[in-house]
């Protein structure tokens, strides 16, 4: 009897991908620069979630004022805002503003992954069985004000209040349903989460205590993902920091069961993930991945690392490009994090 | 506070838009069919596929004597490293040849070994008789073809770590990266299986039936589309706009076509089948593919046949159930289209 092996098909294809738009240190890089830029705007859906664009509209829902406590070092004002990113779309927001001797606060875009509650947990403490406050490691709004950012959460479509609301869509696991109606519709969930991203920048304008000349973008898997993404897409963001997250998707997405909405239709076509960082030089860029990591492995990271720094050694930047490994798995190292992001800001 | 509704810019533009390649009694059919076709394959990845095609190679793994019929396993390279094993049952009998009926299951667990009545566990008990398609193809008088869809049966992920997923999603992941679409895959298997009925002198070619619950019906449905040597397609449980179904409730990843629903509905789709023969059966009480979502979509399916002069090729036939083959009306009702 033969042998069935249903993967070697795709296996073998991805393997021998032509990646016509794979970083070739022989080419002209901003002409390269410009291709991929279109490309990948293509492959993201961004051209067609572009057709659905409208003028931003920021509502402010709440502002307060918080004390400091035992876990964040200074009074912030707590604003919550919905952003209308797109046509009936509203994204909602909050925003951390440390009250303090500066007249302005860089901003740091934090952005969660697969974690029920979504953005909640970037802004709310969780409790433990006591009732009791618990500084969770995903509570990356308050870290950040803690690093003296501003920090903006937004909430990833698919996920937190942005999960879809009905049942027989929420049988799909939190971003599923949505990442399927966006493909259907020629775009992509990542590529809507780079939009609304983007828009949040935007949004700052309202916020005059919001110094937008420093913004710091990071998150940890699905938000290390769309950090990713959208550092490629949006060139303000001054520091991309996605933690565990970057791995060539021959060896991770497409590799290893994950979620759906990590999906680009086509890529095999034109790039590997490595090649993204084309688009995000010479601004500065970060990836924190964890030693013990599978679902993003940590030697096929590493030679994608190596291969990226390729990329801004092309353009004279290789000292803004840097690796920090961790000793954990998929795992966001809070220290580990903010150390890094605090050494890496100064050079 | 804001009520959200995450989904409502999706919902907003399904609604909203136009199919561009939607019909109309204003276009030149023969112009508007080809465009169609176009871009329906390209849009199922079938020209990626194309770019990795083979010669075909057939091998028989084994024949047995069953009662009835001869029960002949083969495997058929469909493209360069992908090896499809089907079922073809032969009945006994005085025919020379018999017309062949395609059966493919859905999201059931086994794949195509519940076509052919195997029992493992005390679902597949529960699945049966019901679920043996090709069984009921040759009472039916048919030589019955089961051929195993990517993703399903024997042709899930060698891998634990990638069937954590719903059987096929990790490999619609795969497909969807590479530009094709596992629902292309599938259509291709089926047209590649096809060419190896060559190979049985037993089987009539010139009368092919395709039909198939769900996930099978889909790619029924779709594979009808494709290859224009089925005679009649019978898709069961499968057939609905996409706004009340795929795009509206979740569903496999294995349904996704990209931008599909930019370009077509299904009831545009039946362009392609045309003046060929389709039966739709449809389940009265389907909540996977509802019952609405038919009746909104089959008229363009009237209207196109209409417009052929083949009116009475096209059928919808309700059952009373679910989402459910219904063997004791689906298979009356290819009888009666054949007859057609």
């Amino acid at each position: 009897m033969i042998k069935i092996n249903s993967d070697l098909c795709h296996d073998i294809l991805i393997k021998n991908a032509s990646l016509t738009l794979e970083f070739d240190k022989n080419k002209d890089f901003f002409s390269w620069r410009k291709e991929l830029k279109e490309k990948f705007t293509e492959l993201l859906g961004i051209n067609r979630i572009r057709e659905n664009d409208c003028p931003l509209e920021v509502k402010i829902e709440s502002e307060e004022i918080v004390k400091k406590d035992q876990f964040v070092d200074c009074d912030y004002k707590r604003i919550r805002f919905i952003m209308t990113t797109e046509r009936n779309m509203q994204v909602p927001c909050y925003l951390l503003i440390p009250i303090g001797d500066k007249k302005k606060y860089p901003l740091a875009i934090t952005l969660q992954g697969h974690n029920k509650g979504g953005m909640a947990n970037s802004v709310f403490y969780h409790k433990d069985e006591k009732g009791n406050d618990v500084f969770q490691r995903g509570a990356h709004g308050l870290q950040a004000i803690n690093e003296g950012y501003a920090g903006l959460c937004i909430e990833m479509r698919g996920m937190g209040e942005l999960e879809p609301s009905t049942e027989p869509r929420m049988w799909g696991d939190m971003c599923k349903f949505t990442a399927f109606s966006a493909m259907a519709l020629g775009r992509t969930l990542v590529g809507e989460r780079v939009w609304d991203i983007s828009k949040g920048i935007d949004a700052m304008k309202h916020f005059p205590e919001v110094d937008t000349s420093t913004i710091l973008c990071t998150g940890g898997s699905g938000g290390g993902t769309a950090t990713f993404y959208a550092s490629a897409f949006d060139e303000r963001i001054t520091l991309s920091v996605p933690v565990v997250a970057f791995c060539p998707y021959k060896d991770s997405i497409l590799d290893v069961n994950h979620c759906i909405c990590n999906l680009i239709p086509n890529v095999c076509d034109y790039f590997e993930m490595k090649d993204i960082a084309g688009l995000i030089a010479p601004r500065k860029l970060m990836i924190i991945n964890g030693e013990k990591d599978v679902a993003f492995p940590i030697e096929p990271a590493k030679r994608g690392f190596s291969e990226m720094q390729e990329i801004y050694d092309k353009i004279g930047a290789k000292d803004k490009v840097r690796m920090v490994i961790t000793p954990m798995h998929h795992y966001w190292c809070n220290d580990i994090v903010w150390n890094s992001i605090r050494e890496f800001s100064k050079e | 506070m804001f009520n959200f509704d995450a989904e409502a810019s999706h919902e907003h533009i399904i609604v909203n838009q136009v199919p561009k390649l939607a019909y109309s009694e204003k276009k030149d059919f023969d112009a508007w069919r080809k465009e169609l076709r176009e871009k329906f394959v390209e849009l199922l990845g079938i020209n990626k596929i194309r770019e990795n095609d083979c010669p075909l190679n057939v091998i028989v793994e084994y024949r047995e004597k069953k009662e009835g019929y001869e029960l002949i396993r083969l495997v058929v390279e469909t493209e360069k490293d992908v090896f499809i094993p089907c079922y073809l049952l032969i009945p006994d009998g005085n025919k020379e040849k018999y017309p062949l009926a395609i059966t493919l299951q859905g999201h059931k667990h086994g794949g195509m070994y519940n076509s052919i009545g195997i029992v493992k566990d005390d679902d597949d008990r529960e699945y049966q008789p019901r679920g043996s398609f090709a069984l009921q193809a040759v009472k039916e008088g048919f030589a019955a073809l089961c051929v195993e869809m990517r993703g399903m049966g024997e042709l899930e992920s060698v891998s634990e770590s990638r069937n954590k997923g719903f059987c096929c999603r990790f490999a619609s992941v795969m497909a969807i990266s590479l530009g094709r679409s596992i629902i292309g895959e599938r259509v291709w298997d089926v047209s590649k299986a096809i060419d190896a009925m060559e190979k049985f002198p037993q089987v009539d070619l010139s009368t092919i039936v395709i039909t198939g619950n769900s996930g099978g019906g889909t790619a029924s449905f779709y594979a009808g589309a494709y290859d224009e040597r089925i005679t009649l397609t019978a898709p069961s449980c499968a057939f609905c706009s996409y706004s009340a179904s795929i795009l509206h409730w979740y569903h496999c990843f294995c349904n996704v076509i990209p931008e599909a629903p930019r370009y077509f509905d299904m009831g545009d789709l039946a362009g392609l089948i045309a003046p060929r023969k389709l039966t739709i059966i449809a389940g009265a009480l389907d909540g996977t593919f509802p019952y609405q979502g038919v009746l909104d979509n089959y008229p363009i399916v009237e209207r196109i046949y209409e417009r052929v002069g083949a009116k009475g090729n096209a059928e919808l036939v309700t059952t009373p159930k679910d989402h459910w083959w219904c063997e004791d009306i689906v298979w009356p009702s290819i009888q009666r289209g054949l007859k057609k």
